[in-house]
Formats: C-alpha cells, structure tokens, sequence
C-alpha cells in the first residue's frame, strides 16, 4: 500500500515535470527553430539540431533554475550541441598560427568554408546572401553575432551562454562582424558596395 | 581617444554595451571624425543585416514532431537505464533462492541417518518376543536375562 502510495506520488510528479516542459517547449520553438537554421544554414540540419537540443534540455531540465529565462539556458545547450556536432563533422578548424590581427590578438581567424552549394537556400534574395555569409563565419563568432544580434541579448548574457567572458563575447562579435562584411563585399560588391570597409 | 581605440569599441557601443563614460568619449570623436563615422555606419548596417533575417515558422505540425521524439528519446532513455538494474534484481533473486535450496538440501542431509532394524527371528512383530524368550530359555541367547514368557503362556 505504501508502494503502490509511492508509486502514485513519482507519476504524478512526473506528469508535472512533463507538462512543465512541454509548456516552455511551445513557447520557445519558434525562436530556437530560427537560431537554429542561421547556425547550421539549412532546414535538414536545423531540425537535426533542434531535436538534439531540446532532448538534452529536457534530460537535464531538474538542473533548469526556473528563475533565469528559459531561451537563455536552452541556447547554451544549442551552442554546445552545435559545436559537438560540427566537431564531429570535422567542420571546425582550430589554428593559433602566430599572426597578430588588427586589434592585437595572436590568432589567425579560419572561417567555416563549408557552404556548399547544395545547401539548401532561403528564399529571400538578401537573406540568402546574409545566410550564406553567415555559413562562412567561425562557430563562435557566428553563434556570439546571432546571439546579439536576432536573439537581442545582453553581452553578459551571450558570456553565459557561451560559458566564456564579456570581452571574449565583444571580440567575437567584433571580428565575426567583420568577417560577415568582407564575406558580403566579395559575394555581392554590387548589392553591398555602400558598406566602408577598408581591411 | 585616438581612432584605433575607438574602432575597438564600436561594436559595442553600437550594442550599448559601454559605460556610460566611454559612450560619451566614442560618441564625442565620432562626432568629429568622419573615417570612424564611416566605420560606424558599416557596423550599424551589418547589424541590421543580421537582424532582419526573415523569420521561418516550422509549423504545428514539426512542433507536435518534435516533442514525440523529445518524449520518446527520453522514456527509451529511461528503459535502456533500468535494464541493468532489472538483471541485478533477476541475478540477486536466483542467488537468494539457490542458497534457500541449498540450505534445505543441507539441512536433510546433516540429519542422522536412520538405522535399519536388522531382521530379528521370528517372522512377525508377535512372534519376535516369543522367539528371543525361546532363546534365552534354550540357553542362546547371548544376552541373558529372566524368561519371561513361555510357549505355554501364549
């Protein structure tokens, strides 16, 4: 009797927990479904993504502090999966080749040149090119410029999210800027001519 | 502030993510510095580049998708994470009765065997005491002892 009172109780808690995520699920996929495809640049992979993210989210929603903003907890859990799986794919070059940029740093930036042609592409003209740009970033810079700049979070935010430093955040954003432009220019000077840019 | 430090700190000052005294500073060069005004702009428009990437809605149909697989990815999680612990019980059960036939089978067999009566003479359970008074009247029974009973008195 005491079991079966038991058994009762872990049901109904479990029930709880599942309708719990299922509510901030509904709320949250839309927004994760487009950070998602900017990250990954086509609709397979985003999905692939998505699914990935939420099933971690949901093994580990007991660690969720319900205080904090669900996109902000469930994004850090996209970005490691993204990561973990473009490692997997062998799509992220680490270098530290001594050459000192602009600002000072001593490491060399390799953007991601996998976007291939076959990928499938947005429909809009000038998104596609952003998209496209936005596939020739570094990981970390793509995902810190997507962070600010579609997600509209705070710097010390993206730092959570990414488990690294505000200033880390503002040189990833600064450089992935940058990279985005000169990706533009050489793509379509035409379209993207009225942007200064004098690397 | 000279244009190089400037330059490092636009980004975020065009994310208003300066104090307040460096947004004053950046902001008062910008306004005398047309090369970083430029720069500025640039930022600015990459920005809104970014920004208004068109946004895609998957629909109802990938959300209902997507949770079947985010429930079903996690109750086959809990399944394959119980196998272990069900074959433990299933192993402790076996043992615990193997060592419960054990005991019993043990047990019989510590008890003391029993004796099997050797024939005695006569041929049935009557006619045993009439037989051994017999012998011990007739003088072979080895163990002695009174007669008790004689052929007579039957």
């Amino acid at each position: 009797m005491i079991l079966s009172a038991l058994f009762k109780e872990r049901t109904a808690s479990t029930d709880t927990t599942k309708q719990l995520f299922e509510g901030l699920l509904d709320k949250s996929y839309r927004p994760a479904y487009n950070l998602a495809l900017r990250l990954t640049g086509n609709h397979a992979e985003a999905e692939d993504l998505l699914q990935e993210t939420y099933i971690r989210a949901y093994r580990f929603f007991h660690r969720y502090d319900q205080a904090l903003p669900f996109t902000n907890w469930l994004y850090r859990i996209m970005s490691n999966a993204h990561i973990d799986s473009m490692r997997r794919k062998g799509r992220i070059k680490t270098t530290s080749l001594e050459q000192p940029s602009q600002n000072g740093t001593s490491t060399l930036d390799v953007a991601d040149t996998d976007a291939s042609p076959d990928r499938e592409l947005l429909c809009d003209m000038m998104g596609e090119n952003v998209q496209q740009a936005l596939m020739t970033m570094t990981p970390d810079f793509r995902t810190a410029v997507l962070l600010a700049d579609v997600e509209g979070l705070a710097y010390e935010e993206i730092a959570e999210v990414m488990n690294t430093s505000v200033g880390t955040v503002r040189s990833r954003i600064h450089r992935g800027r940058k990279q985005l432009r000169t990706s533009l220019l050489k793509k379509a000077p035409e379209m993207y001519g009225g942007l200064i840019n004098e690397l | 502030m000279n244009c190089n430090a400037v330059q490092l700190k636009l980004t975020a000052y065009i994310d208003g993510e300066l104090s307040g005294f460096e947004m004053i500073q950046v902001r008062s060069h910008l306004s005398d510095c047309a090369s970083c005004s430029a720069e500025a702009d640039a930022v600015r428009q990459v920005k809104w580049f970014v920004n208004n990437l068109p946004q895609n809605d998957p629909g109802e149909e990938f959300k209902d998708r997507l949770k079947s697989k985010v429930f079903a990815a996690s109750v086959s999680r809990k399944s394959f994470s119980s196998a272990p612990l069900a074959m433990i019980s299933t192993a402790a059960f076996v043992a615990a009765l193997f060592c419960g036939l054990s005991y019993i089978r043990s047990t019989r067999l510590a008890q003391p065997p029993t004796t099997s009566v050797a024939p005695i003479a006569g041929d049935s359970h009557g006619n045993f005491e009439l037989a051994r008074d017999q012998a011990y009247a007739s003088g072979t029974d080895p163990l002695g002892g009174a007669v008790l009973l004689t052929a007579d008195a039957h």
